[in-house]
């Protein structure tokens, strides 16, 4: 790996976003950035097995990613929305490979076999009883558990990442960034009516993962 | 009249935007009648109180 080149990047892309590189204070100093793109370049080139496809999808998913850059005030949601942006690069370029070797566990989730609104429901669309959602209480938020309420933090970045990354990117620019329908559709490029699948999906397979990581946890 | 898996994309769709009025009315209808799919609206306005929260915590770090 070009260290060299890779923390360029970083830099340049820091000046681009007018983010002041000697701000430490600042979540998106160059040490945090270039950490991620460690990773990002990692997890992009077990997937693609060419070190320069990966790179650019990796440069590409982060110039994407820095537009929104001033909403993400702290730093983990940024991850799972920089990831989600990755793994879109590169299943797309899986696709146009036709290339579908699929080598970490962290695919798995991506495959079509596996479609939450298929699950939850029967075929006459009446609500499958181990799928059916438990009532999520307040014990996610006990202002005197702190501990405890970190820990739920952990659980929900579990779920928001095994969210397909389609959906989890169309989740996390509704309920984290906040930008309506029409934008979203034109950012992420799907018809609305697709954009209303995604949501549903994404809002089952979060209460599914919820609840049975933290709800209905024994 | 929608299914539960058409009504709960239905109700996925109103936390999004506005849905129409007699869409409106059947949302209610079914949600007076069904438990489950009462539990998911319900459910998906929690969703998005830990949401909310979850962007402030990370604010906060």
């Amino acid at each position: 790996m070009n260290d060299k080149k890779n923390d360029d990047f970083v830099l340049l892309l820091l000046k681009n976003h007018a983010v002041d590189i000697a701000d430490y204070h600042h979540s998106f100093n160059a040490i945090y950035l270039q950490k991620l793109y460690g990773q990002m370049l990692q997890f992009a080139k077990l997937q693609l097995n060419q070190s320069d496809l990966a790179e650019d999808a990796v440069q590409e998913s982060l110039i994407a990613a820095m537009q929104y850059q001033h909403n993400f005030k702290g730093n983990s949601a940024f991850k799972s929305w920089v990831f989600a942006i990755l793994k879109n690069k590169i299943v797309d370029l899986i696709r146009k490979q036709q290339k579908y070797v699929m080598m970490s566990e962290l695919y798995e989730n991506e495959s079509d076999e596996f479609e939450i609104s298929d699950l939850c429901f029967a075929e006459n669309g009446r609500w499958q009883a181990e799928y059916t959602p438990k009532a999520f209480d307040d014990s996610w938020c006990n202002p005197e558990l702190q501990t405890e309420n970190q820990h739920f933090w952990q659980v929900l970045e579990y779920c928001l990442t095994h969210l397909k990354s389609e959906q989890a990117r169309v989740f996390l620019m509704k309920e984290y960034i906040g930008l309506d329908t029409q934008e979203i559709c034109q950012v992420v490029q799907v018809s609305r009516e697709h954009y209303y699948v995604l949501m549903h999906r994404a809002r089952l397979q979060l209460q599914r993962c919820l609840t049975e990581h933290w709800f209905d946890a024994v | 009249m929608r299914n539960c898996k058409e009504l709960t994309k239905l109700a996925s769709r109103a936390c999004d935007e506005q849905i129409g009025f007699g869409e409106k009315i059947e949302l209610k209808l079914h949600l007076m009648m069904c438990k489950r799919c009462r539990q998911f609206v319900q459910n998906n306005q929690k969703l998005h109180k830990i949401m909310q929260s979850y962007r402030q915590v990370d604010e906060n770090k």
